[in-house]
């Protein structure tokens, strides 16, 4: 029961997102073998650049988890202020209490045993719609951000028509 | 998936019953998602399973619900919870049938959320779940129960109790289950017991056949060690001493140890402790289940997965996945193409996909060879010719077994290994932290 702990509340968080998920989020183990991997589409938030697309991205679970957070990554390419140039997602929610080398999280907002995928793709897609410039993980994309916003949209809807094949 | 996997609130959601997932919800824990195990209120007021919350303080220190500072020893137990349960575990079985049977004649089918629902629910910073569930039950078509429906009916035109199986007229069930569930309690001890259905066995057994510890003295927390005044050496012997192996590298030590204070302390909490050999192999299966990207004992590694396979259909993850990607695509083509003329041929279209596989290939699935230093739980356990012939699950005798001499010894079995429990760790536990 104990080794179980992890791997039967990643199968609890899958069980209910299949049978109640937010509205464009998906999300699932990529196989049966790993449960510790997954795979998940969020769907880009209504009035932003993002609208429209679709986006894939890995979560890696921990073997402790929910004691520690999963690590996100997109597996598209993402132009965005918190998500590096590899994919990897720069989120409060995806940092453990304990380290913060910016100190500029609330820890209210970051991970917590309690806080779940579910939880993780919802502030994603927020953060798709609202970045937080405060401590960007791409610092290109980040200035044009804040400094020329009209490009930045742009370029980021050529982006999600790319990745649709339009 | 496998049904008789994991069991959730929400597969109340497509029954007859959608107000059951809240309940659910509210008797299961936050942090493991499973129904609560030994339930323990913090000082803040919020529950968890005694060894969840016990695992949380020893990494970060605080309540995971609101993160106020909090200690072990502040915990205490919260039998009314555990005996809830424990009854709700016991009825949910055959309600769910019932609610099952009843939706499949309405045949209704949820909805996915709106997204504006969850937004709302990031503002809420407790128990999210239930405002959403609550909307979520809105939108379901209700169900008014037996409207001539005829679940259950069989030769006799009778239906059984989910509770009790006595079969009565449908219209009595209702009435008959309020007063079946306080019978059943008022027979059963008043501390929390195992969840029986009602077969009066149980029920009147002596008082002093009820789990012990609510007669006896409670099992004895064990200490915390400070490891960093504590030399490998001495770690090494209290290792040995508490019975457990006491090879491997240092930190692997440490947190072989911490997890069996946890273990141990958790067990102590419980209404139903297990056996030390059952402890064991708690913590051997942990044990195999760490390693890996984070918790990376040296060399130790083992993807702790195969707990899993048994519960997890990958087929049906798989279909209906890519028919939920393909849905969620072809939604997203379709709007984005009715600004922008469409010029994408199907091989672009394809495209998602493709990437998609490419990544996971490369996922790494090695699953190191795994090299444990465990060795057999049986060489460890030097308690378990004295107790090991019961199985725990069998402790308390199953509903409906007639008490026997040979099960009420099962009944008994459980004291006696309280009593071996002290003998079985000679460091002794906290005397201080023991009353709890
Ligand atoms: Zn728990
Ligand atoms: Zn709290
Ligand atoms: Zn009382």
């Amino acid at each position: 029961m104990a080794s179980a702990t992890a791997s039967r509340r990643l199968m609890h968080e899958y069980r209910a997102l299949t049978i109640d998920s937010p509205e464009g989020i998906t999300a699932g183990p990529i196989d049966e073998d790993n449960v510790f991997e997954w795979e998940a589409m969020i769907q880009g938030p209504e009035e932003t650049p993002f609208e429209g697309g679709i986006f894939p991205a890995t979560l890696s679970f921990p073997k402790d988890y929910p004691l520690s957070p999963p690590s996100m990554k997109f597996t598209c390419e993402m132009f965005h202020p918190n998500v590096y140039p590899s994919g990897l997602v720069c989120i409060s929610i995806l940092h453990p209490p304990g380290d913060d080398p910016n100190h500029y999280e609330q820890a209210s907002e970051r991970w917590s045993p309690i806080q779940s995928v579910e939880k993780i793709l919802i502030s994603v897609m927020s953060m798709l719609a609202e970045p937080n410039d405060e401590s960007p993980a791409n610092v290109e994309a980040a200035k044009m951000w804040r400094e020329r916003r009209g490009e930045y949209e742009n370029l980021v809807r050529e982006k999600v028509r790319k990745l649709l094949g339009l | 998936m496998d049904a008789s996997g994991v069991s959730d609130s929400t597969d109340w959601l497509n029954t007859s019953l959608p107000a059951l997932t809240t309940v659910e919800s509210a008797l299961r824990c936050q942090v493991c998602k499973d129904f609560y195990t030994t339930p323990m209120i913090t000082s803040c007021s919020h529950t968890f399973c005694s060894l969840c919350i016990r695992r949380c303080l020893a990494t970060e220190g605080k309540c995971p619900t609101c993160r106020g500072e909090e200690q072990e020893v502040k915990l205490r137990k919260n039998w009314a919870l555990q005996e809830l349960v424990d009854a709700f575990q016991a009825a949910r079985p055959g309600v769910m049938k019932l609610a099952q049977r009843c939706n499949l004649e309405a045949g209704g089918r949820l909805a996915k959320r709106k997204l504006d629902d969850t937004r709302m629910e990031m503002e809420e910073p407790e128990r999210p779940s239930q405002a959403r569930k609550m909307r979520a039950l809105k939108r379901i078509p209700s169900v008014v129960d037996g409207d001539g429906d005829d679940y259950y009916l069989s030769d006799d035109g009778l239906v059984p109790c989910p509770i009790c199986s006595k079969r009565m007229k449908e219209e009595s069930v209702f009435l008959h289950l309020d007063r079946c569930g306080q019978d059943q309690k008022r027979r059963e001890s008043v501390t929390p017991s195992r969840p029986t259905t009602r077969s009066s066995v149980l029920a009147d057994v002596t008082p002093q056949t009820r789990l012990p510890q609510h007669v006896g003295r409670a099992l004895e927390h064990l200490p915390k060690l400070n490891y960093s005044i504590l030399k490998e050496n001495a770690l090494r012997k209290k290792l040995s001493e508490l019975g457990l192996i006491a090879g491997g590298p240092r930190s692997l030590l440490e947190k072989r140890h911490t997890e069996w204070v946890h273990l141990w302390n958790a067990n102590c909490d419980s209404a139903r402790p297990k056996l030390k050999k059952e402890l064991l192999q708690d913590l051997d299966a942990w044990e195999r289940s760490q390693g890996g990207s984070k918790a990376s004992f040296n060399g130790l590694s083992n993807s702790g997965n195969d707990v899993m396979k048994k519960d997890f259909d990958g087929a049906g993850w798989a279909k209906s996945h890519d028919v939920e990607f393909q849905r969620l695509i072809a939604n997203a083509r379709k709007k984005k193409s009715s600004n922008q003329p469409p010029q994408g041929s199907k091989k672009d279209a394809e495209r998602i996909g493709t990437t998609q596989d490419a990544e996971n290939g490369a996922i790494d699935q090695t699953r190191a060879e795994q090299t444990l230093v465990v060795d057999p739980i049986d060489q460890n356990f030097n308690l378990r010719e004295e107790i090991g012939k019961q199985d725990y699950a069998q402790r308390a005798a199953p509903a409906g077994t007639p008490l026997t001499e040979s099960n009420s010894e099962m009944l008994y079995g459980c004291m006696r290994h309280e009593d071996i429990g002290y003998k079985a760790y000679p460091g002794g536990g906290r005397p201080s932290e023991g009353g709890s």
